[in-house]
């Protein structure tokens, strides 16, 4: 019988991967180092890494992904995002679509809530609890590190579009991560990741991701356009814009049940 | 012919040890498929009632889905997550299911899937979650019922404490097993009127509602449904599901959202200069970012689709005419241009109802090849038993029998053997099911309550599966001795009476 809800079950991790795919968005920032001649390639993997790193500061802005399935109509979700790295803590804000608008989900540590706002209750599970029955992985949930998960086995040059690039082939250290292998495409005149590949333990390409637009805000670069290619579903593609972005510190109350409860009054 | 069957009864005596071992292996035959039969007819008929009087009905009626077959489960998609249709033009439908003949009662639903939550984590209720209650016990299949018309359809619900859920009540209905669980992974005994949080999933979102226990149930037959059955008020269940009316509101988005999905290729992307603007980060009010929300979501309440109902069941005045009405209701259906579908209680059972088919098949299969093994089993036994008295049929031949004599002696030996002793196997059939239904088996599995068709091991030889297996045995003995007699009378009667 529990073979339904095993089915069933990625309804629920549609949910949480919804604010996975906010996270990875970030992973895109990238701080402004003049690319040198020929990089090593685990320091250039270690500048991508701190990307994500927003310690010590507040980080804000509005995501929106619009999904696209052959023969269906796109689906639409807007979510104001606020992180605090430090403390582990987010709180994300639906906005759209209509009938979901107010709800949200507020992470302190290993505790997760959601909320729902037309009947004003809110749900908590824990991360680890979560995992227990669902496809989603640890690292969906942790902030990913290129240089601790994974090895460089290759570092080539290549072009872009129009634009000179180091390709880096990455193979797996543990079996945490989500690909087995990931290819990036690092511009070189400003080091910057343009295009990553993420292909499945038997060599097949799982996905395509571009990142072909930026903003640079106090002093880091972050992508505002990031573009999602199912490689397996031909057709199946996602964008994800981002706007409004701050690093502006946030009033602790941001984090709290009461916040949830004080936008949908 | 008189002559042919005194020599052939004559003969039976005569050859006593090979007669007795013939005779038994087709008792056996015809033993195994007596009880063989027994079986699959118990778990068909079942399995088709427990499904049809529990929950599926006789005819279940659904709208179409192109991403895959529709059930009492949603859609079987790959993924999983297609929405399950409404029933489009509900009231002429319904008007077509009150107007087609055989139809004794229909009730009208929608499912969905929920999980048990709760607001905090007490200390208490951590402890609770190192115990045995897995998440997955934790799951809830709804049925979102009209309850003025479900319960008396469904009358296998047996109400252990509370109540029925009545119309316009809101609540839940869940089973004593859950009950049970429920309560330990909350860490208080639950009763009537307390309330559980629940969870809501849909391709439409998540959903939290609060609703009490209005009653606790039992099944009366608790063979085929699944363990996470629940009952629901259908106002709560459509706002769970997202059978709401503001669901399929179109969105406006600005054009750089939407910029980059025509693009196949990501490379073709970075034809031109990666756009890196510059940002300046001012403070932001999150008062000001709250109080809009507020005020936007609150100008639209989330507001039930009155009407909106994805099934209906229905059950017929007698098995007989489910096929013919349900073929009825699919000819109405397309005269009307209305694309809903008929079907019966196994494709209301939806996946369900093709693991058991599986099981029946393989259970078929398994006796189609014994009975294949027996066969060869006895044709092999005949080849000895004929081949031995080669000489006799030798002799017969040279005394002035024909062929047509000697074939016939021995068509009239086999068939008489195999008459009386598949009569016999059969007869053991009856007796051997007879035990095992008196020993009262239990069902300890799934796979045992599919192969049972209920709760307990329950055979039932019919006169026809009776008939059928004497015909079959006294077939398969006709069989098998015809290669062997054509064989002995290729061989000269001179030579073959030299034969020892």
């Amino acid at each position: 019988m529990n073979v339904f809800f095993r089915k069933r079950n990625p309804k629920f991790v549609k949910a949480a991967s919804l604010a996975v795919m906010m996270l990875a968005g970030l992973l895109a920032a990238v701080p402004t180092v003049f690319a040198q001649a020929k990089p090593d390639p685990v320091a250039l993997l270690k500048e991508l890494d701190q990307l994500s790193d927003f310690s010590g500061k507040d980080f804000s802005a509005v995501f929106t992904i619009v999904t696209q399935k052959p023969g269906e109509k796109d689906s639409v979700t807007q979510a104001r995002i606020f992180r605090r790295d430090t403390k582990k803590q987010f709180l994300i804000l639906i906005l759209l679509p209509e009938v979901n608008k107010g709800q949200g989900y507020l992470r302190e540590e290993d505790n997760v809530w959601f909320y729902d706002p037309t009947s004003r209750k809110f749900s908590h599970s824990s991360v680890k609890e979560n995992l227990q029955n669902t496809k989603a992985k640890n690292s969906d949930f942790t902030l990913s590190s290129f240089a601790d998960d994974y090895a460089v086995t290759s570092m080539t040059e290549g072009t872009l579009g129009k634009f000179p690039v180091w390709i880096l082939d990455l193979k797996a250290k543990t079996n945490e991560v989500s690909y087995e292998r990931v290819v990036l495409y690092i511009r070189k005149d400003r080091t910057m990741l343009l295009k990553r590949e993420d292909y499945s333990v038997n060599g097949r390409l799982m996905r395509t991701t571009a990142y072909p637009k930026y903003i640079e805000l106090d002093g880091k670069l972050l992508s505002t356009q990031i573009l999602i290619l199912d490689e397996i579903n031909k057709g199946e593609k996602s964008q994800i814009t981002m706007a409004e972005q701050s690093v502006a510190p946030l009033p602790d109350k941001v984090f709290t049940k009461a916040f949830l409860e004080q936008v949908s009054r | 012919m008189a002559v042919i069957l005194r020599m052939a009864f004559r003969n039976i005596r005569e050859h006593k040890s090979k007669s007795l071992i013939i005779g038994i292996l087709l008792a056996l035959g015809a033993l195994i498929l007596v009880v063989g039969t027994a079986f699959i007819d118990a778990s068909q008929a079942g399995i088709r009632s427990t499904f049809s009087d529990v929950y599926t009905g006789d005819i279940f009626i659904s709208g179409i889905s192109s991403e895959g077959p529709v059930s009492l489960f949603g859609v079987s998609s790959p993924g999983g997550l297609a929405a399950t249709p409404i029933i489009p033009n509900y009231e002429k439908v319904l008007s077509i299911v009150k107007s087609t003949p055989h139809i004794a009662g229909h009730s009208s639903l929608a499912t969905g899937f929920a999980q048990l939550t709760r607001e905090d984590s007490t200390p208490q209720q951590a402890n609770a979650l190192k115990s045995t209650i897995q998440s997955q016990d934790r799951f809830l299949f709804l049925f979102g019922v009209d309850a003025a018309s479900y319960w008396n359809l469904f009358n296998q619900v047996e109400i252990v404490q509370g109540e029925r859920l009545q119309p316009g009540q809101p609540g839940l209905m869940i089973s004593e097993s859950q009950r049970q669980k429920f309560s330990d992974w909350l860490g208080k005994p639950l009763s009537i009127g307390d309330t559980l949080l629940i969870q809501g999933f849909s391709s439409a979102g998540m959903r939290l509602r609060e609703l009490p226990i209005v009653g606790i149930f039992q099944l009366k037959e608790q063979g085929a449904s699944p363990e996470q059955l629940a009952y629901i008020d259908i106002e709560s269940l459509r706002v769970m599901s997202g059978m709401t009316v503001g669901a399929n509101e179109p969105i406006q988005l600005k054009p750089e959202e939407t910029s980059m999905l025509s693009t196949d290729n990501a490379d073709s992307l970075f034809g031109e200069d990666v756009t890196v603007t510059q940002g300046s980060s001012t403070g932001i009010d999150v008062n000001a970012i709250a109080a809009q929300i507020a005020q936007e979501s609150a100008a639209k309440p989330l507001q039930a689709d009155e009407g909106a109902w994805q099934f209906i069941v229905a059950k017929a005045d007698s098995p007989r005419n489910v096929q013919r009405t349900i073929a009825a209701l699919n000819a109405s259906f397309a005269k009307e241009g209305i694309p809903v579908v008929a079907g019966d209680w196994q494709k209301a059972a939806g996946p369900y109802g093709q693991s058991i088919d599986v099981v029946r098949i393989v259970f078929a299969a398994a006796i189609i090849i014994l009975s294949i093994v027996a066969i060869i089993i006895i044709m092999n036994t005949f080849v000895i038993s004929v081949i031995e008295r080669t000489s006799e049929i030798g002799t017969m031949r040279a005394i002035g029998a024909g062929k047509g004599f000697v074939r016939g002696l021995f068509t009239a030996e086999a068939t008489a053997l195999a008459l009386v002793s598949s009569v016999v196997g059969a007869g053991l059939g009856i007796a051997v099911t007879s035990i095992l239904r008196a020993l009262h088996i239990e069902a300890t599995n799934q796979f045992f309550l599919i192969l049972f068709g209920g709760k307990y091991m329950n055979p039932i030889v019919s006169a026809g599966n009776m008939i059928t297996a004497i015909v079959v045995m006294v077939v398969v003995g006709f069989i098998a001795h015809l290669y062997p007699v054509s064989l002995a009378l290729k061989i000269q009667p001179v030579r073959a009476m030299q034969e020892e």
